[in-house]
């Protein structure tokens, strides 16, 4: 009677496990099932065995995706998100074994596949679900009290730099994802003109056990950016003011100490530091 | 954030498998779930609201610990990462019991997120030996081995599977948790016999026991079923269960509901029925 040794067998079960079609390496691994039956059905029988494990492994991992993306499921339908839900598993089954970093690469991948090409916004809402999720399950930190910095000299001020909540994600998308996000939460979604919408700078986080979803303007944006680089107050409010004139945006002086209000005001930081 | 972790010990009471939709009801009540079991990939990560609610439930029960992903029969050994992360949630929680399977579901960096069947060999035997010793002493715990349910059997296995699952305790001195749902799928779908597959488990090695529903499914002219525990514990399982408490004494049982996951009522009453089967044991056992 054939045998294999262990690596053998568990090469020839990834590979049949994961391959699209059943090959004469699947009738070699079949062919070590102990078949009760002498008969004709045996082969068969096999085979319907060998698709409990390959269903369950393709199974499995393709409904952790639609989990993970259900507007993208909603947008594109059950049918066509499964079949490249499939298709992604196959080709990119997860590299370790919890699930909960798990699929980052559909993001580009719902791009790339055939049917859904046109649909040209998918890969930034792929992606805006994939960064909710990180930051769902993110590390916990309780947000500062902006009235601390009273105690920082005027003067030096414009040298601190903060340190973010971990599950802080910023994202800029030419598409409204943040609006079709909201709208395919609902049960019936409302049609979003995208001939006429702009692009969105948006903020990811979690507030204690509550995500928050918040869309900045350009310039306020761009000094988060920098702020999350550990660049200090000043650093950062020159590259927005360069950022500005670059780009011919309105940017007075004065709207730094309002524009840092309201991100104090969206609790995602949660330490402090002075550089002199 | 300190914690008084009491009661760390498993009691051999009726436990369930813990699912984020039953959070809040299992903070709002009581009920006669004593303890709850974990699967150790679902809480590999830093924070948020399912480690909010974990260490909630930790703080007023005792916590099992059981992983779907070290992949105990593989080839080439263990994946340190996901030694390193089951380490961290051990060292965070405190679990009475931790728990892996008598299984393999990682091929080289593939995760195949299924509990896959080994063949019964030599070489079998001492790759589990080997990995869940060096798990033992990465982790510095004795662990508990679930025996599988599966769909073929290869016919080249040297082993039964009861004999391969002593012998693996034995020598690697780990503890086994007894799927009785699987004993009972594995024994429909390959036809052996349930009851003596449990004679021949020593009582001595039994640290848990599961129970779970699984589907009935047509195969050709025949059945097979599918551990898929997404139902109620069936009649059949109930009595090999209650044939099972008579040979090896109570143990510490859980209810798994993984898939189709029911009310709260609905899966703490699974649990009441096994409090009852032993607390009714411990009692005649009194008498």
């Amino acid at each position: 009677m054939a045998s294999l040794n262990l690596q053998q067998f568990q090469q020839l079960m990834n590979d049949n496990l994961l391959s699209s079609q059943l090959d004469s390496s699947s009738d070699e691994l079949m062919a070590l099932f102990n078949n009760k039956q002498s008969n004709d059905e045996s082969n068969e029988e096999a085979n319907l065995r060998l698709a409990i494990y390959r269903n369950n492994v393709i199974h499995s991992l393709s409904s952790a995706m639609g989990d993970l993306y259900p507007v993208v499921k909603k947008l594109i339908g059950e049918g066509c998100f499964n079949a490249a839900a499939i298709e992604f598993v196959r080709n990119k089954p997860p590299q370790h074994a919890a699930l909960l970093h798990y699929g980052r690469e559909f993001c580009h991948f719902i791009g790339e596949f055939e049917p859904c090409k046109t649909l040209t916004f998918l890969p930034d809402v792929a992606l805006l679900e994939f960064e909710y999720n990180q930051a769902y399950h993110s590390g916990d930190a309780h947000p500062f009290s902006p009235h601390s910095l009273g105690s920082v000299p005027p003067d030096e001020l414009g040298h601190v730099t903060f340190t973010c909540h971990p599950s802080l994600r910023l994202m800029r998308s030419q598409w409204p994802i943040d609006d079709i996000w909201h709208e395919n939460q609902k049960e019936q979604p409302s049609v979003i003109n995208l001939d006429e919408s702009n692009g969105v700078c948006l903020l990811v986080y979690r507030l204690g056990l509550t995500m928050q979803l918040v869309s900045l303007d350009e310039n306020c944006f761009v000094l988060l950016e920098h702020l999350t680089q550990s660049n200090t107050i000043n650093q950062s409010w020159s590259q927005v003011v360069e950022a500005a004139n670059k780009q011919q945006r309105q940017l007075d002086a004065e709207e730094l100490s309002g524009m840092l209000g309201y991100l104090f005001s969206l609790d995602i930081f949660t330490t402090f530091e002075v550089n002199v | 954030m300190m914690t008084n972790f009491q009661c760390k010990s498993i009691p051999a009471l009726a436990g369930v498998g813990l699912k984020p939709q039953h959070f809040q009801s299992i903070l709002a009540q009581n009920s006669h779930v004593s303890w709850f079991e974990i699967h150790a990939e679902n809480y590999m990560s830093a924070g948020g609201p399912f480690h909010h609610y974990l260490q909630l439930i930790r703080d007023k029960y005792p916590l099992s610990i059981h992983g779907v992903g070290l992949s105990l029969g593989s080839f080439d050994g263990l994946c340190q990462r996901q030694l390193d992360e089951l380490k961290v949630l051990i060292d965070r929680y405190e679990p009475g019991l931790v728990s892996e399977h008598l299984s393999w579901s990682r091929h080289g960096h593939n995760n195949l997120n299924d509990l896959l069947p080994m063949p019964y060999t030599d070489e079998s035997l001492s790759t589990f030996v080997s990995n869940i010793s060096s798990a033992q002493d990465f982790l510095n715990k004795q662990i508990l081995i679930e025996n599988p349910s599966s769909y073929f059997e290869l016919n080249y296995n040297k082993y039964s599977e009861d004999e391969f699952l002593v012998a693996v305790a034995k020598q690697s001195g780990c503890q086994i948790l007894l799927d009785i749902n699987n004993v009972y799928v594995s024994a429909k779908n390959h036809g052996f016999d349930a009851k003596s597959y449990i004679d021949n488990i020593p009582s001595s090695l039994i640290g848990e026991i599961h129970l779970a529903g699984h589907s009935v499914q047509s195969l050709l002219s025949g059945e097979i079923r599918i551990d898929d525990h997404g139902s109620m514990v069936c009649d059949e399982v109930w009595a090999l269960y209650q044939y099972t408490l008579d040979k090896v004494g109570t143990k510490p049982t859980l209810i798994e509901w993984d898939t189709n996951v029911p009310d709260w009522q609905v899966l703490s009453s699974q649990a009441r029925i096994a409090h009852q089967h032993l607390t009714s044991h411990s009692q005649e056992a009194l008498s």
